[in-house]
């Protein structure tokens, strides 16, 4: 993982001086092109990112254990310095019906949002850069020239948090 | 007012200076720098001050500066600057913005901040009051009580509550008037203070809506104005409904101020209970970091014995060779004599080294050992302090509930006597605050019920007033509270008569029934001792809720009583909510818990599960398969099947599992918000090799247990089912979707095969009911489609048709339906298909 982290990073820098000085012929054009810092990771065969503003560590996931009856985006739980943390499975949000599917001693990272916190599984980091955002919203072009999805921390888990898949009306059998 | 406002005001002082100090400052910083300021002088609550920050915009920046850093130093220097009453509003001041012309934000934070101070200044006023006898006060208490009425009633105002404000200044002047002996004292007047600070405080706990407590308040407000020396108390004298009595020795006023000076010097923290649980995990970590270093330990003492046996069989091999072992003797080996000396020689130099080194080895391995004990007790001694900080000691709930008891004394014009002891036996603050209401319960059914009219108390030889008696004491890991009376007792008679009555049991059921267990129906929802429901009692929800509280909080209330002698409740608690006595069990490979007070026993059953077993008496009980609620398949290989069984609120049910792991003390943790809607856990545990396991909440089961067979198929595990319901026709769908919403499924809908697959991706569904002559994409074509993708290919399907012919069942069993329904179909009917379809292992 160490190493895999290393190495990417480095190739990272390479392709940031590539990327930033043809593109930015003036300081106008640089302004108007935002730059933001991210972790890119492919989920799927799509890339994404997430800001790093959101992450408070990338650790590797011990056991996962699952959940039953938890929303089809959250692969399990894990032991996180000894607190329980979800950990959120990209791929089961998607439409095509895939489920979350997490493994121990894969890549995670730790998010937090308005003090609640969860882990996204990525598997594998491609790279942590600053990149610069694309012509289509929400987006960001990453080394390798793809258009990376920047993911909305807060969106994805007020998603999982109504998503109705573990919605039971338990409470009115009371 | 507190330091710590004056400390707020300093800090936003300080960054006004940088802002003001800075070249790179913009209009709008310096806006919102003063602004800030003036909120925070206005939270001190000096006009003065206030003022002053006032008029820092106008000037310069440089004066404004030099303005700030002389305010600042006088409120660094003056230990107290804030009187915020007695100086007078300055003439020159400009109209003042309404204090509460504060952002919503900023209002709360700062009715959060009183609401805090305001709850601690009533308990400390409650303490004193209750501790003063029918003496008037001595003068200290007096000043301290007029201290901490002033200061509530200040910071109020500065807060922007002004109800509030007015209130306890009317509170301020009564206990002014008692000072100047205005108001002559007595026990009643003292009761009455009591409960007007209960009220306040009552109030106060919802003040951002105080609108609605605006009756609450004109008529407290009036009470409190019209506290007189009336004849009314004259009459009464010291006859108050209520004398409380403390058992325990109660320190003299001057002892406990003392003390209480003492704890002055060392200010208290109020520490956010979440920065707690986290130094808690921290500790659960410390546990896996030093059991992991234990069995490390235990690995490095098995290869020390290894090398040992290693040793002795060499020294064994060489005491074998002759001793003048030459290799002539062996034909075979080439070598030299003195090659083979020097091997012996090397060989047995080795035997001495590592024999040398060994008793070392143990030697270090035996301090490692007393290193981790060490460790082990420093993490006790953190667990323990964690633990402590959360305790608190049961004399502030029972001081809670004094002014209660009071008030339905008072309102039964029952007279009673309150007999407290223990009071400083200590518990989760968690578990104390959850406790009030059953206590408050059981007062109110102590007071409603249990106390025979006075003549017949004189005839028995007690005292006319009826006298409840609570008190608290720690039981190993349990804290155990009582609440008696000397009432009348229960009569189980009256019980099997009212059970009767209220169309429970069959006069034949209620003989049959022994006393024990007769006793315990009055925990039952519904019973009730009383004919007619007034304010007290008769409702018949009463001591159902203690015991469904008492039940979740991991404990357990018992029930004793001698007719003609008196009722006791014994209430046994977990000391902490944060650990608890925990049975595991093992399903698919995975480790589950649930609260071992739940557990009464362990079984096994045989294959195939039936939806039912016998409990210890061998009464029939529900048996849940929990791999069918948990998703896992029944190992087939398994002729037995473990089970547990529970009982949870009266209710007993059994749950099968793989394996039972037993029984274990577990640290309680919550699974975060993402999966709190699931009813199915009451949390998570963490095992001792840092394995998340899940609890399962044992309320939830019940509820799938005894969830009418009909009516909640669709929660039959505890979760609501999803499922897609397709058909052309909108009048079928809404049909369909009412019948199996009342069986208690959840619905989807679509109105043909593509949308139904559309639908499909957007949505999880747990089964799919589907008609097959739609326009569009037919009911096949989405069978097919289901069938060619391995996400949906075992997605429990069920066909309705209006053609049923054998070929078109053939062909939608072919392609995975399994149940094909004729329309039309009747509410049991799907109901009964959707269920076997949903559940292949129940028979």
């Amino acid at each position: 993982m160490t190493h895999k982290f290393l190495a990417s990073t480095s190739k990272n820098a390479d392709a940031e001086v590539l990327v930033s000085r043809p593109n930015f012929d003036t300081v106008a054009e640089g302004l108007a092109r935002q730059m933001i810092n991210v972790i890119v990771f492919t989920s799927n065969a799509n890339a994404y990112a997430v800001e790093l503003g959101w992450i408070r560590e990338i650790f590797t996931l011990g056991h996962v254990t699952p959940v039953p009856h938890a929303s089809s985006a959250i692969a399990g739980v894990v032991n996180f310095h000894g607190s329980i943390v979800s950990v959120i499975d990209i791929r089961g949000l998607s439409t095509s019906g895939q489920k979350a599917n997490a493994c121990q001693g894969e890549s995670a990272l730790l998010i937090e949002v308005n003090r609640s916190q969860a882990a996204l599984y990525v598997g594998v980091i491609d790279e942590i850069a600053s990149l610069q955002v694309s012509d289509s919203p929400g987006e960001v072009i990453d080394s390798q020239h793809r258009n990376a999805k920047v993911l909305r921390p807060q969106e994805l888990f007020s998603k999982i948090m109504q998503s109705p898949v573990t919605g039971t009306r338990l409470d009115s059998l009371k | 007012m507190s330091r710590a406002i004056v400390e707020i005001f300093i800090t936003q002082a300080k960054s006004a200076l940088l802002v003001l100090q800075s070249n790179s400052s913009t209009p709008s910083d310096l806006q919102r720098a003063f602004a800030d300021l003036e909120g925070a002088a206005m939270l001190v609550g000096d006009p003065l001050l206030e003022a002053k920050v006032r008029a820092l915009p106008p000037r310069g920046a440089q004066e404004a500066a030099l303005t700030l850093v002389t305010l600042l130093a006088e409120v660094k220097r003056t230990d107290s600057p804030v009187q915020f009453e007695a100086s007078p509003r300055p003439l020159a001041q400009p109209p003042r913005k309404r204090r509460t012309g504060f952002d919503t934000g900023e209002h709360l934070t700062l009715v959060n901040f009183f609401r805090e101070e305001a709850n601690e200044c009533l308990e400390e006023m409650t303490e004193l009051l209750l501790e003063s006898t029918a003496k008037k006060p001595e003068e200290p208490v007096l000043n301290e009580l007029m201290r901490l009425t002033h200061g509530l009633k200040g910071s109020a105002g500065t807060v922007g509550l002004p109800a509030i404000a007015t209130l306890t200044h009317e509170y301020e002047s009564a206990v002014n008037r008692i000072h100047h002996d205005e108001l002559p004292w007595s026990l009643d007047i003292r009761d009455q203070l009591v409960e007007a600070a209960d009220q306040v405080r009552s109030i106060i706990t919802d003040a951002e809506f105080l609108e609605e407590r605006s009756e609450q308040i004109t008529s407290l407000l009036s009470t409190l104005q019209t506290l007189q020396p009336s004849e009314v108390i004259a009459t009464r004298a010291d006859t108050s409904p209520l004398v409380v009595v403390e058992s325990s020795n109660a320190d003299s006023f001057a002892e406990r101020r003392r003390i209480d000076r003492r704890g002055a010097e060392t200010p208290l923290l109020r520490v956010d209970p979440t920065r707690i649980d986290r130094l808690m995990d921290s500790v659960g970590e410390l546990v896996f970091d030093r059991t992991r270093i234990e069995k490390r330990v235990q690995e490095l003492e098995v290869q020390m014995q290894d090398l040992q046996n290693a040793l002795h069989f060499l020294a064994e091999q060489r005491a074998e060779w002759p001793s003048d072992f030459s290799p002539c003797d062996n034909p075979s080996a080439d070598l030299s004599k003195q090659g083979m000396d020097h091997v012996c020689a090397a060989l047995s130099e080795l035997e001495s080294k590592v024999s040398a080194v060994l008793p070392e080895i143990a030697g270090t391995m035996t301090r490692l050992k007393e290193d981790t004990s060490l460790l082990r007790k420093t993490e006790f001694a953190l667990q323990d302090g964690l633990t402590a900080v959360r305790m608190q000691s049961v004399k502030s709930l029972f001081q809670r509930l004094t002014p209660q008891l009071r008030a339905i004394a008072r309102q039964a014009d029952t007279p009673v006597r309150l007999i407290t002891s223990g009071g400083e036996t200590e518990f989760d603050k968690m578990v104390a605050d959850q406790l009030i209401d059953p206590l408050i319960q059981l007062l109110r059914n102590a007071v409603a019920h249990a106390f025979e009219p006075p003549e017949i108390r004189k005839q028995r030889g007690k005292s006319p007033e009826g006298e409840i008696s609570i008190s608290a004491r720690h039981e190993g890991n349990m804290v155990v509270l009582e609440v008696s009376d000397d009432g009348n007792g229960i009569d189980v008679n009256d019980v099997r008569d009212r059970y009767v009555a209220l169309g429970k049991w069959t006069p034949e059921q209620a003989a049959a029934a022994n006393d024990e267990r007769v006793l315990r129906l009055i925990f039952e929802p519904g019973y009730s001792g009383r004919k007619e429901v007034d304010e007290l009692a008769g409702r018949g929800v009463g001591l159902s809720v203690v015991r469904e509280t008492i039940t979740r909080l991991g404990g357990e209330v018992l029930l004793s009583s001698v007719p003609g002698q008196g009722t006791t409740f014994t209430m046994r608690l977990p000391l902490t909510t944060a650990i608890a006595n925990a049975m595991l069990f093992k399903i698919g490979g995975h480790v589950y818990a649930i609260p071992n007070v739940h557990v009464l026993a362990q079984s096994s059953i045989s294959l195939p599960l039936t939806g039912e077993t016998t409990d210890l008496e061998g009464n029939p009980v529900p048996l849940i398969a929990l791999h069918d609620v948990l998703g896992f398949s029944i190992p087939s290989a398994q002729e037995k099947c473990p089970t547990v069984l529970l009982e949870y609120l009266g209710k007993r049910l059994a749950i099968s599992c793989d394996k039972i792991v037993g029984p274990r003390e577990i640290v309680l943790k919550s699974l975060g918000p993402m999966l709190a809607r699931i009813p199915l856990y009451s949390g998570g545990t963490i095992s001792p090799s840092g394995k998340v396991q899940l609890i399962l909440d044992p309320a939830a089961l019940v509820n799938i247990a005894y969830a009418s067979p009909l009516e909640n198929l669709g929660r039959s595990s505890g979760i609501t089912k999803r499922v897609l319901v397709v058909d052309d026709s909108r009048a079928i769908r809404e049909a369909m979707r009412r019948m199996l919403k009342r069986v208690g499924y959840d619905i989807i809908t679509a109105s043909d095969g593509l949308s139904a697959w559309h639908s499909l991706g957007e949505e999880h569904c747990d089964a799919l009911v589907t008609d097959l002559e739609m326009p569009g994409e037919n009911g096949f074509e989405l069978l097919e489609r289901l069938q060619s993708d391995p996400n949906f290919k075992n997605l429990p399907v069920v066909v309705i048709s209006s053609k049923a012919s054998a070929v078109n069942r053939k062909r939608a069993a072919s392609l995975g339906a399994l149940s094909f329904l004729p329309k039309p179909v009747s509410q049991t009917q799907l109901a009964q298909a959707l269920y076997k379809a949903l559940h292949p292992t129940m028979k």
